[in-house]
């Protein structure tokens, strides 16, 4: 069977790969090195294809998963510079079936707790998104909207609380 | 542990999740308590890894380098994709049809949406796909319009004899015509101004180089 294009598959799979990436980095403070990870994983792919593959949003997602794991470890050495070993690339051969599930399930319920943020209110929906989702300092957050730190808290936590209780009724257990 | 307590814990967590150390000591937290917090701990992780997926496509390096951000100077003719198709005897459907078993999302409202109305926005990775599809070439496939002021921005890199020869190897290793690698190269450097990092002249041309020099050893290790 051949191959489909790259690109193709990029455009469908980058959000996950991006977003796997992402966690595995955010560990070590790395999460904006995501987008690295994701370019390694690509390239790997593309000059080392896999064959006979099931499920290519699998093989994206652990490529990418592990490219961000390899970034881990260079950071923990000390060793700069993104490296194009191809240690991980056999992402497509051996069990990955658990790593598989768990992701694709994790992107199902990141989604819904998306799809909730649009039953809050806008200020609160602002909180959850800037603060709580990109991180944005709580102080700037509180200026844009004209309230106290300790208020931008309180409105996160009742933001949370609102969209566990939304997504509990989706039968979504946290 | 009252209601404020627990609003401070859930705080300081939120806090020390995004690397701000608040240097405050937490106090211990009961077992209901600590259930309460981690639940919305596990919902504010969650909101985390939604707010971290890839960037928009005009910002993703990736996507560009793979051919993914419409080029207005690539741009698909309507007239000579229906030329094109019709020389082949291939119907939309069947275009689309192909398209699909490459991976592309197209049905086949898509094709005579190409065809009929508008085809500005159609990746040139896609019409690469096009063209093989029609047995044609991307260059019969396109017209060229006027370069955006982005692209001449990035112009003293582009014109550039350095440029041209990355451009030569990436269109050897990539299996596509100099017109599609020059693109593809462009909007790689594109994404990179649009995600808000000013790299200067060298800087970009020295990522580019990493790049293709990535690409290009794996596929003198692994044969074309």
């Amino acid at each position: 069977m051949p191959l489909p294009d790259w690109a193709a598959l990029y455009l469908k799979h980058r959000d996950a790969m991006h977003r796997v990436a992402a966690k595995v980095l955010r560990v070590a403070g790395l999460a904006d090195q995501a987008g690295d990870a994701v370019q390694e994983a690509m390239v790997s792919l593309m000059v080392s294809s896999p064959d006979d593959v099931r499920n290519w949003e699998a093989v994206m997602v652990v490529t990418a998963k592990r490219r961000a794991l390899d970034r881990l470890g260079s950071a923990a050495v000390r060793h700069a510079g993104p490296e194009l070993s191809e240690e991980h690339d056999g992402a497509h051969g051996g069990d990955v079936s658990g790593e598989v599930t768990e992701s694709i399930d994790r992107k199902r319920v990141t989604t819904l707790a998306w799809d909730n943020l649009a039953a809050l209110d806008d200020r609160h929906r602002k909180v959850a998104w800037e603060y709580v989702a990109l991180e944005r300092p709580r102080a700037e957050v509180a200026a844009e909207l004209g309230v106290t730190p300790a208020r931008v808290s309180q409105m996160a936590k009742r933001a949370l609380e609102q969209l566990r209780d939304a997504m509990s009724r989706e039968e979504v257990n946290l | 542990m009252t209601k404020h307590e627990r609003d401070e814990v859930l705080a300081n967590l939120l806090e020390a999740r995004a690397g701000w150390v608040t240097g405050k000591d937490q106090p211990v937290l009961r077992e209901e308590d600590r259930a309460e917090v981690e639940s919305l701990i596990e919902v504010a992780d969650l909101l985390w890894e939604a707010g971290h997926g890839a960037p928009p496509l005009e910002s993703d390096p990736v996507a560009a380098m793979l051919g993914l951000t419409p080029d207005p100077r690539c741009a698909l003719n309507p007239k000579a994709l229906t030329r094109a198709r019709k020389n082949i005897r291939l119907k939309p459907s069947e275009l689309a049809d192909r398209l699909v078993v490459r991976g592309w999302d197209v049905q086949i409202r898509d094709v005579f949406r190409w065809e009929n109305q508008s085809a500005a926005d159609i990746a040139p990775a896609l019409i690469k796909a096009i063209a093989e599809e029609t047995n044609t070439s991307v260059d019969r496939l396109t017209k060229s319009r006027k370069a955006t002021a982005e692209h001449e921005e990035i112009a003293t890199v582009t014109r550039s004899p350095r440029f041209e020869r990355l451009v030569e190897r990436w269109a050897r290793i990539q299996g596509v015509s100099r017109a599609l690698a020059a693109s593809a190269l462009e909007s790689r450097m594109l994404a990179t101004v649009h995600r808000g990092d000013r790299p200067d002249a060298d800087q970009l041309m020295q990522s580019i180089d990493a790049l293709v020099t990535a690409v290009e050893s794996g596929v003198s290790r692994n044969g074309p």
